[in-house]
């Protein structure tokens, strides 16, 4: 499995659990469920009333401000009676779930609740695009400690910039593999988003922005999204990928560091093979007299 | 210190050539016999590295080829000897660098490997006149020059399989972009 899944499976089942034992007729728990996504994110799943029926399922990601100054009409227009007016406290957003009149397909929704608050800016963007509204401005989101993506309308396209921080200096080396693949694609795959990639410097299109981190252990990548993928028949992929490009990005390199593992693992067994053959075979020492007395040589 | 070179010949077969070089100068050089330490009484030290005496030490020779080159030094009772891998680009250095440390972690299982390489190598053998009474010498070169063969050919495998890693996953991630 190449691409990461977009919903978060334990909200998912948790329900989808809850939702089959109301149907078997089970007595349901309290549930408390402190659960992580990639980025940091918290959710955060309990019973909060005596009536077991109702579930809270609230999440906090790092840039919860940033986000939600976008309005969250699209928030409303997903989870419409599910959303709560205010969130609990320290989270950025909360649904209440009904679980006896819940179906998979809430399950689902639900799952989907960091994707969805994740897409507030892309959406706002987008959409001012579509209504050529004129947006010129860049907007920062640090939805991790060291790193942020920036989001640059620009005429008719939209230009995503990560910032990307590599704890690891030889993972810098292996993402300048990975990115450069990235910017060939173009050649093989029509209407590819162009990736460019440039490490230490933020890229020209940052120059002027303060607040902005660069050094050696820093990487920028561009994705210049157009209209094709702006528009409504490719928007919603493109809003569920382009959120984890830079998980999916450490995913993969640590995935080809385990299998370089793996490759070396076995090379050494076999050159261990190879050693063994240098040392002679022990020889049998026992030996025995005409009458058939044995004694063992040490 | 003198240290001569062979000059590798023209032709497909440059990479056998540095390797018959190598083994040739192997071969002669792990003529190893016991010899107790001269400085401390009934010590018994391989002398190569402890360098005490010039008398028991050979001379150096190291053989190039290249970037890539083999430092071989000998002595009375003990032999080391140094590897600097060929690297042609960052990734590659990244790779030996890797293997190099997953290597020397099992020096034990490898018996005649040096936990710590020389100055300048990426890797050192130490062979004694314990391990040459032990194991046949001339499997033991073998296993020296199938060594060098196999890391070349280990370090060249991953980086083409990082490399079409990288072409899959960047084609999978885009494609969806359609």
């Amino acid at each position: 499995m190449l691409l990461l899944e977009t919903g978060n499976r334990i909200l998912e089942s948790t329900i989808l659990d809850r939702i089959a034992a109301v149907a078997n007729g089970d007595k349901l728990d309290h549930v408390e469920i402190m659960a992580a996504d990639f980025d940091g994110v918290q959710f955060h799943v309990h019973t909060p009333t005596d009536n077991k029926a109702l579930l809270q399922v609230s999440v906090q990601t790092k840039c919860g401000a940033n986000l939600l100054q976008f309005g969250n009409a699209h928030l409303q227009s997903v989870y419409g009676s599910l959303l709560q007016g205010s969130a609990e406290d320290g989270y950025d957003a909360t649904l209440h779930v009904d679980l006896t009149t819940a179906t998979p397909d809430i399950a689902k929704k639900v799952s989907l609740l960091k994707r969805h608050l994740l897409a507030l800016p892309f959406i706002h963007v987008f959409d001012a695009i579509d209504k050529k509204a004129g947006l010129s401005e860049i907007i920062t989101i640090p939805y991790r400690d060291q790193e942020a993506f920036y989001i640059k309308p620009e005429g008719d396209r939209v230009i995503v910039i990560f910032d990307i921080f590599f704890k690891d200096q030889d993972d810098i080396v292996f993402s300048k593999v990975f990115l450069q693949e990235f910017q060939d694609a173009r050649r093989t795959i029509q209407n590819a988003p162009a990736v460019t990639f440039s490490q230490k410097e933020p890229p020209l299109e940052l120059r002027g922005l303060k607040n902005t981190h660069s050094g050696e252990s820093h990487g920028f990548v561009s994705f210049v999204l157009f209209q094709a993928h702006i528009g409504a028949k490719s928007r919603e992929k493109v809003l569920d990928l382009i959120q984890t490009f830079r998980d999916y990005l450490h995913y993969h390199i640590k995935c080809s560091k385990a299998y370089m593992h793996t490759m070396m693992r076995n090379r050494v067994d076999s050159l261990l093979q190879i050693l063994n053959r240098a040392k002679p075979e022990p020889v049998d020492q026992t030996k025995r007299t005409m009458s058939g007395k044995t004694f063992k040589r040490q | 210190m003198a240290s001569g070179s062979a000059a590798p010949a023209g032709g497909g077969g440059k990479q056998r050539n540095y390797l018959n070089c190598i083994r040739a100068t192997l071969t002669a050089a792990m003529c190893l016999e016991n010899f107790g330490s001269q400085q401390v009484e009934r010590h018994n030290k391989p002398e190569v590295e402890v360098k005490g005496n010039k008398e028991l030490l050979l001379n150096p020779i190291i053989i190039a080829r290249n970037k890539e080159k083999v430092l071989i030094e000998g002595s009375i009772n003990s032999l080391r000897v140094s590897v600097s891998i060929k690297k042609s680009d960052e990734i590659e250095v990244v790779l030996a660098k890797r293997f190099m440390r997953f290597l020397t972690q099992r020096a034990e299982n490898f018996v005649i490997l040096r936990r710590k390489p020389i100055e300048g190598y990426d890797i050192s053998f130490l062979v004694t006149n314990t391990h040459t009474e032990k194991m046949y010498k001339h499997k033991l070169v073998d296993f020296i020059i199938q060594f060098m063969e196999d890391i070349d050919k280990e370090i060249s495998d991953i980086r083409l399989s990082v490399n079409a890693r990288a072409r899959v996953v960047a084609q999978e991630y885009l494609r969806e972009y359609q």
